[in-house]
């Protein structure tokens, strides 16, 4: 099913973590890459638990902004 | 000034409660407010206290030849409104079949009337009308109001949204796991996902029985505050994006 709406949660890490960006720039840390395991794992378990879920996000990688 | 419309990703999101609600909202902070009733249910005006009965309307006078500006009502301290109007069988199909330049009139007088309002909001049902299709170049965002549930989910994943819409989350329970795990879901994947959520809240159901915008019926409840925040948002995001 193509997407419009949604895209690969893992995907947009840069835009939502306001906090790690901020410190990322205040220390000029431009090659750390910084992922928040637990959220991610939180999403894995959504996507999961609920059948319908795992079949309406993209699993495979695409360019979304 | 903005042009903007609110429109349920399905019908029974709550999407006139929320339009009376923002309206309201929008007025208290100071703004100048015309909410137009898109609706062919027209229960907009049912908000604001009009007669459950009320037939007339914009688009009820535009279908018999008459002018929509005889409609325009404006409700103490709050915004102004032009009600849709009760339609005859014969006139629903016009609006819903064939006629998109039936609503040309009002569509055409919207510049005007962005100088006279500093927000001018629709109430669109969930399901297009052709005269939308006129509508939604001129508009400068579009709410898509959408509440943590599978159909909305399945919608949200099938469909393509006009250009320049944001999602808003209603009638949020916390106690949902399902609703939890949809708006984490949403947060991390949705792109432009109004960041807040109106939670589920008896004073936006009780306000339209009560016949009044739920800011006026109980403004300290929960989905008050929150309407108010989403005012709030609208005025820092969207206000100066139109000239």
């Amino acid at each position: 099913m193509k997407n419009q709406n949604l895209h690969i949660p893992e995907a947009d890490d840069s835009d939502r973590q306001d906090d790690i960006s901020a410190l990322r720039d205040a220390f000029s840390l431009h090659a750390f890459r910084y992922v928040d395991i637990a959220r991610e794992e939180r999403l894995k378990e959504i996507v999961s638990r609920w059948p319908l879920i795992a079949e309406t996000v993209p699993s495979q990688p695409e360019q979304s902004h | 000034m903005p042009l903007i419309a609110l429109q349920g990703v399905r019908g029974g999101v709550g999407t006139t409660s929320l339009c009376a609600g923002v309206g309201w909202a929008l007025a208290a902070l100071g703004e100048r407010v015309l909410l137009i009733d898109g609706s062919p249910i027209s229960q907009l005006g049912v908000h604001f206290n009009l007669p459950a009965q009320q037939e007339n309307g914009w688009m009820k006078a535009l279908c018999e030849g008459g002018d929509w500006q005889h409609s325009a009502l404006r409700y103490p301290h709050g915004p102004d409104l032009l009600p849709h109007g009760v339609l005859s069988h014969q006139h629903s199909l016009t609006i819903t079949r064939q006629n998109e330049a039936v609503a040309a009139p009002l569509l055409h007088a919207l510049p005007d009337l962005q100088a006279r309002y500093q927000w001018i909001i629709f109430d669109l049902p969930a399901d297009s009308l052709p005269w939308h299709e006129t509508l939604y170049p001129q508009l400068d965002g579009i709410l898509c109001v959408t509440q943590p549930d599978a159909n909305c989910h399945l919608r949200l994943s099938q469909h393509r949204f006009p250009a320049r819409t944001r999602f808003v989350i209603n009638q949020f329970n916390a106690n949902s796991r399902l609703q939890q795990d949809l708006h984490q879901l949403w947060m991390a994947s949705l792109t432009q996902l109004i960041p807040l959520l109106i939670h589920r809240d008896e004073a936006l159901a009780e306000a339209l029985m009560m016949k009044q915008p739920v800011g006026e019926y109980r403004p300290h409840a929960l989905a008050s505050e929150e309407i108010i925040t989403l005012a709030n948002w609208l005025l820092l995001n969207l206000k100066g994006v139109s000239s």
